[in-house]
């Protein structure tokens, strides 16, 4: 089948070089769109000698990627894999590092240090330096606060300052800030200044890092824009290879980031970069700055080429995230926040360009509001299973604020034996089924006296190889399960990890072996992830996907039913709570991390603004709308947003003001749909 | 004074040649110790001896250029204690292993740690044996002195780690000062000793000069520049010099070889060269095809193209699936009738779930596994580990026993002879108690009054002593004859207490502090490989076939997409190239010198494998690595380009 360009999208696929910039509607088809260009690119021979360079965000997108650049190429009589690469962008910096790790100092055996590792220094790091200057950082708290509200308060401002000083340390690197020149700096500060603190912090937490000969994901980034900066001879050869380098998600980088990618490309090279700022939902995880996206749009000498159609949703559901960009630019009440949603409108594809719109039969948008949180989440679960069972063939999403509302609902639609995935969130258990398997495994043969029937019904056989070195146990048992495929490739990788392990702690045995894979175990899922999510992802029919709005993104599906759409969840006005606020500190300190990160940016010379946690918060708000427009956008045709009355704490909860907004124009769109 | 320099590639018949030259000296009445003969190591030593010893007799002269110079300075360590009076209060130098040596460096380098990991993402270990290996070894072969070498390090395009080479520089001297205290010489202070004191002076010459006639070195190629210095000065002395130099040798770049530096000095535009064409253990068109393949991975552009000289390419996704491959490939190949012995797995790193893939299938055909890369540890032999656990048990101070109910379960399984289930309960009850409890088994009665007996010693018990003591008093008697496999783990075992002991008793136990246990427990030390004993395939890097000398007819290579084909010498604190004699001065090491040295390992590797083949290559890719990555390494592209994507129907090279 050929392939025929949109208008909007035929400016884009006439890029022959130097910068541009594409800003793209939810559902415009980008992925098509940049695979059909590169393939074009390869086939006119534009890249070589060198390639095309594809950097997107998840491994699930590279293998979508792929496949469509694949796709396009073999319809052109070109092998599938000529001419370009794909990546993450974590997996460029590794690739970068790994062409010359000594010149920065790095063991060619370095290794990206897990989620776990990373914690544990952190947060014994942290209670270390809280037990030494336990009056500065108690002095922190609010001094109306005693009794029991106190210790809470405590008990909260720990767990808070670990997060904040993980933070700051991924602000030094992401502003290559070194621990020697966070320590100088910070000298300045006062001594209740959580950037201080950080910096006192960061030395060690490096040294640590660096005694493991391992590094975190932002060492790996501040590793590749040193490697860059240092050789000219290696960046030229690097040019040379990527030619032309196209930006997914481009609203989603961090400033260590583009610089990385901006260094690559060179001036006079050529660089695409794809992005929606109205999509731009990562600044509160990660150092995400949206507005670099704008400005590069912006820029002089850069090609802008809007692609503005898509054929994702109905038109019905393109009015409503329509409506919200609209209200937002023209009425929200608070001034500052208008510009949280750019004003840039769907438009719905012209007759015969595929992929058409849907065109549902009756207008299939509605609103629901429920008395409890429970009665949402339980509502929510009966009615995606009465749709799966009328509609087999649709696939259907439930998009919820938080991990636990997830985690809730699955528990609901288990009981009720309804099929259901999560996505984004920790591994799915079924990608973690081997690890499991072999973590039960080897818990029983270390102790084998203590171990119930079952245990030994399924793992007695393995008895006399107990003196096998852990890692050839693990070979061992993979081969007698006969495991196959993604599920063998992990039992290896367990067995590579334990090995290396093994080195270091030669003394240990099953039995530790068995406490150390129960550590393992995130990541290994993220590895199991990585594995599972190469050959891309497209939602399924048949079951129900519980999803955070964040792990939504890019995805889309039949139904979508976006739930808790309370002020506490979707704040949007600066009288409502955020939670980056915390409720035991001073209200000018409320927000640490902003005001520490306004002192970093003071002390390297930027303008922090006048008030950084009145900022902070226009930020989070800001975030929280583009969200809900994610979330909207998800729906092909039907949507159900709904909220409900009482939280899960019984207190009373209101409904989000956009929300409110969106069902007016909603309902009015049904009544004029009833006449 | 005449010197002869054979030149050939891998095959060509050089070590033939030298070694009719050595015979037709000894059947012409020349004295077997007249000849000294140098090879590359000690693989290439007993080789010699081998080939010669039918016809030879009286002492043979082989050595390895290290063994030479060790066996000197014991012989003539007056000479050497004469002008370096540090020295005199030993009688005899002793010499440290690599291991001991690395020990030593690490607490040197404790005090400098905060400022490592300031620079450095490494761990403390592999910084002390970067120090104590590739530093000081590759500075000493060039014959720097630790500033020189840190100075040169700076320089080229290090500056801002001036005072990290200034650390190492006082670690390497501080070293350096211990040893001559000592009398142990590791290779740097042999080396240095060696040609800087031992070889300038006159009666040492003479010496030489009446003592051997004839000097013969083998793999000239694989020589380092102070071991070239000494060639020169022997080659005067002799009547006859003959060396053997590969034309694609130098594999040992990381340790300071010198391959062009030796072919400046002792080969181009001579009288007196013999060049031997071809070679025996591939075809005519292989060779070529060795010689394209490296060309086209140094960035040449090559218009010949080689249909058919892969037999087979295989691709896969995922790697684990691509041993799965390459094992069924090897059953295959067996039932065809290929002699086990004629196969060779090659791959940049040998890791287990390879090994244990492999060997798992094959014993199935009675075949085994010949790994010359071994990757199995000394405390992955479950005896060598009980003793351990027993060293724990018996000497609590040493603090071995961090391990707990798990080693010792492990412990009574093998000592005890009791069965997984009831070894686990009795472990945990030991881990408890501290000391074993009523065993059930007669070897467990013996066990628990052995270790009572050794617990009440009045005299505190030496690490290989009690090593021996145990062997001889619980293991043996328990396995009769030991296996191969146990035997070799046992004895490496033995080997390093006993190292560390001699250190010890040198360097005084403050040297060590609680360190030794580190050497006894190292989680990195293997079991070196030992000779199969059924018809096994063999399983090998790149590197460690082309040290063994064989030649395959089969050549299978694993995950060639693999960046580990391209050597990396250079690591974060060691540059060997940079301490090379040619390195000019101040230049800066940019990543045009890195590719180019990167590539030109990978060519030298390459074009030598290939003409180590005389039936077919097989090659296997994956696109992911083990740890989930994408793999781009060039040399899959490079034999697509020369030999096409797929094999000629007939697959196979004509013999």
């Amino acid at each position: 089948m050929t392939f025929a360009l949109r208008p909007d999208q035929e400016r884009v696929a006439a890029y022959r070089g130097g910068y541009m910039a594409v800003p793209a509607v939810p559902g415009a088809g980008k992925t098509t769109v940049l695979a059909y260009l590169a393939a074009d690119l390869i086939a006119g021979g534009f890249p070589a000698p060198g390639r095309i360079l594809i950097v997107t965000y998840t491994n699930s997108a590279v293998g979508n990627f792929r496949s469509r650049v694949g796709d396009f190429l073999e319809q052109r009589g070109l092998p599938r894999s000529a001419g370009y690469e794909v990546r993450t962008i974590h997996s460029l910096a590794l690739r970068i590092v790994r062409e010359r790790p000594e010149a920065i100092g790095w063991a060619d055996t370095f290794t990206v240090a897990d989620e776990t590792t990373l914690g544990e220094i952190l947060s014994r790091l942290t209670s270390g330096w809280i037990a030494r200057n336990r009056t500065i950082w108690e002095s922190m708290v609010r001094e109306d606060l005693s009794g029991g509200f106190r210790s809470r308060a405590e008990e909260q401002w720990e767990e808070r300052t670990r997060s904040l000083v993980r933070t700051l340390i991924q602000t030094f690197k992401s502003r290559r800030v070194s621990p020697q020149a966070a320590y100088t700096l910070s000298r300045t500060l006062p001594p209740d200044s959580a950037l201080r603190w950080a910096a006192d912090i960061y030395t060690e937490y490096q040294r640590e890092l660096a005694a493991l000969g391992a590094v975190d994901f932002g060492d790996l980034m501040l590793g590749a824009w040193q490697i860059l900066n240092q050789d000219a001879a290696l960046l030229a050869r690097l040019q040379k290879r990527w030619t032309y380098l196209f930006e997914d998600e481009a609203q989603d980088s961090y400033r260590l980031q583009e610089q990385v990618l901006r260094l690559l490309a060179g001036p006079g090279g050529n660089l695409v970069r794809v992005g929606d700022a109205n999509q731009a939902i990562m600044g509160t995880f990660t150092s995400a700055e949206p507005d670099l996206f704008r400005r590069f749009c912006e820029e002089p000498g850069v090609d802008l080429c809007p692609l503005t159609m898509a054929g994702r949703s109905s038109q019905d559901v393109i009015d409503v995230a329509n409506e919200l960009v609209r209200w937002t630019a023209n009425h929200h009440p608070e001034h500052d926040l208008r510009s949280a949603l750019l004003p840039q409108y769907i438009e719905p594809v012209p007759p015969d360009f595929e992929p058409a719109n849907p065109r549902p039969d009756r207008y299939k948008i509605a609103t629901r509001l429920y008395d409890t949180y429970n009665d949402e989440l339980s509502e929510l679960a009966r009615m995606a299973g009465a749709l799966l069972g009328r509609y087999p063939t649709q696939t259907m999403a439930v998009l919820l604020p938080t991990n636990a509302m997830v985690a809730v609902l699955l528990e609901q639609l288990e009981a009720l034996g309804i099929p259901a995935r999560t996505l984004g969130g920790p591994t799915d258990p079924e990608r973690q089924r081997t690890m499991l398997d072999l973590l039960a495994a080897f818990e029983f043969l270390a102790a084998p006296h203590h171990a119930d029937e079952d245990a030994f019904a399924r793992f007695a056989r393995w008895l006399p190889q107990t003196l096998l070195p852990p890692d050839e146990l693990v070979l061992t048992i993979a081969l007698d399960m006969g495991l196959a495929g993604e599920e063998l490739a992990i039992a290896h990788h367990l067995a590579l990890r334990l090995g290396l392990f093994l080195q270091d702690e030669p003394g240990f045995t099953l039995t530790e072996a068995a406490a150390h894979l129960r550590d393992e175990l995130q990541a290994m899922g993220r590895f199991a992830d990585t594995l599972y999510d190469r050959k891309g992802f497209k939602p399924l029919p048949g079951l129900v996907y519980v999803t955070t709005c964040h792990a939504a993104k890019g995805l889309e599906w039949d139904t979508v039913f976006v739930g808790a759409l309370t002020r506490s969840e979707y704040p949007a006005m600066r009288t409502d709570k955020v939670r980056s606020e915390l409720w035991f500190l001073p209200d000018d300190r409320v927000n640490p991390e902003a005001v520490a990160v306004a002192e970093l940016d003071a002390l390297l010379g930027g303008d922090p603004g006048a008030d950084p946690v009145a900022l902070a918060k226009l930020d989070v708000i800001g975030e929280r709308l583009r969200l809900l427009y994610v979330a909207v956008t998800r729906a092909r045709e039907n949507l159900l947003l709904s909220h409900h009355r009482q939280d899960r704490w019984e207190k009373k909860a209101h409904p989000t003001l956009p929300y409110m907004s969106l069902k007016t124009f909603i309902d009015r769109r049904k009544s004029q749909e009833g006449e | 004074m005449a010197t002869t320099v054979i030149v050939g590639a891998v095959g060509s018949g050089k070590s033939t040649a030298l070694t009719e030259r050595y015979l037709n000296w000894v059947r012409g009445g020349v004295r077997t110790e007249q000849v000294l003969v140098l090879a590359a190591g000690a693989a290439q030593v007993t080789a010699w001896r081998q080939r010669v010893a039918l016809e030879a007799f009286g002492s043979l002269e082989v050595f390895s250029f290290f063994g030479f110079l060790q066996r000197e300075l014991n012989l003539h360590w007056g000479a050497v204690q004469a002008q370096v009076a540090e020295l005199r209060s030993w009688v005899q130098p002793a010499f440290l292993p690599s291991e001991v040596a690395n020990e030593l460096v690490r607490g040197l380098v404790e005090p400098y740690e905060a400022q490592f990991s300031d620079t450095l993402k490494a761990k403390p270990r592999r910084i002390a044996a970067q120090i104590a290996g590739g530093l000081s070894t590759v500075a000493a072969a060039a014959g720097l002195d630790p500033a020189a070498m840190a100075e040169r390090m700076a320089l080229a395009g290090r500056p801002d780690r001036a005072g990290l080479y200034d650390s190492v520089r006082a670690i390497l001297e501080a070293h350096r000062a211990q040893c001559l205290r000592a009398g142990v010489l590791d290779y740097a202070l042999s080396l240095e000793l060696f040609t800087q004191v031992l070889v300038p002076q006159a009666t040492y010459r003479e010496h030489l000069r009446q003592r051997y006639r004839y000097l013969l070195v083998d793999d000239l190629d694989e020589t380092v520049p102070a071991e070239q210095d000494f060639l020169e000065a022997v080659s005067r002395l002799v009547d006859e010099a003959v060396f053997a130099y590969g034309t694609d040798g130098g594999h040992r770049t990381f340790l300071g070889a010198d391959p062009q530096g030796a072919w400046e000095r002792f080969g181009a535009g001579r009288d007196g060269m013999v060049a031997l064409p071809g070679s025996h253990t591939c075809v005519p068109r292989a060779f070529a095809f060795g010689d394209a393949l490296a060309r086209r991975i140094q960035g040449e552009a090559v218009a010949e193209r080689f249909p058919g000289m892969v037999a087979e390419h295989m691709v896969l996704d995922l790697r684990s699936d691509l041993i799965g491959a390459v094992v069924r490939r090897l059953g295959e190949l067996l039932d065809q009738g290929e002699a086990p012995g004629e196969i060779v797995v090659l791959a940049p790193t040998v890791e287990r779930a390879l090994e244990v893939t492999a060997r798992r299938a094959l014993a199935e055909r009675g075949v085994a596994v010949w790994n010359l890369s071994p990757t199995r540890r000394i405390l992955d032999e479950p005896h060598a580990r009980a003793l351990i656990t027993l060293a724990g048990l018996v000497n609590p101070a040493w603090g071995i026993l961090q391990a707990g109910a798990g080693a010792l379960s492990a412990l009574l399984q093998v000592l005890a002879g009791l069965d997984p289930v009831r070894a686990a309960e009795l472990g945990e009850v030991t881990a408890q108690a501290g000391e074993l409890p009523e065993l059930p088994t007669p070897e467990g009665r013996h066990l628990r009054a052995w270790v009572e007996q050794a617990r009440q010693r009045q005299r505190p018990w030496e690490p290989d002593e009690f090593v021996q003591t145990a062997m001889a008093e619980v293991l043996a008697p328990l396995t009769g004859s030991l296996s191969p496999e146990l035997f070799s783990a046992c004895q490496q075992l033995l080997g390093r207490a006993s190292r560390f002991r001699e250190a010890a008793e040198r360097f005084g136990p403050g040297a060590f502090s609680s360190r030794y246990v580190r050497l006894l427990t190292d989680g990195t030390a293997v079991v070196p490989p030992s000779l199969p004993t059924a018809p096994a395939v063999v399983l090998a890097t790149p590197y460690a076939y082309l040290s063994s000398g064989l030649s395959s007819r089969v050549q299978v290579w694993f995950d060639i997409s693999s960046n580990g084909w391209y050597p990396a010498d250079v690591k974060e604190l060691t540059n060997p190239h940079i301490l090379g004699r040619r390195w000019p001065a101040g230049e800066p090491w940019t990543d045009l010198q890195h590719s180019r040295t990167r590539q030109a390992g990978a060519a030298r590797l390459v074009r030598a494998l290939v003409r180590r083949c005389i039936g077919q290559i097989i090659l296997g890719e994956c696109n992911l690595s083990a740890w989930g990555q994408e793999q781009e390494g060039g040399l899959a592209e490079a034999f697509t380009d020369l030999a096409g994507p797929a094999p000629a129907p007939e697959g196979r090279w004509a013999p």
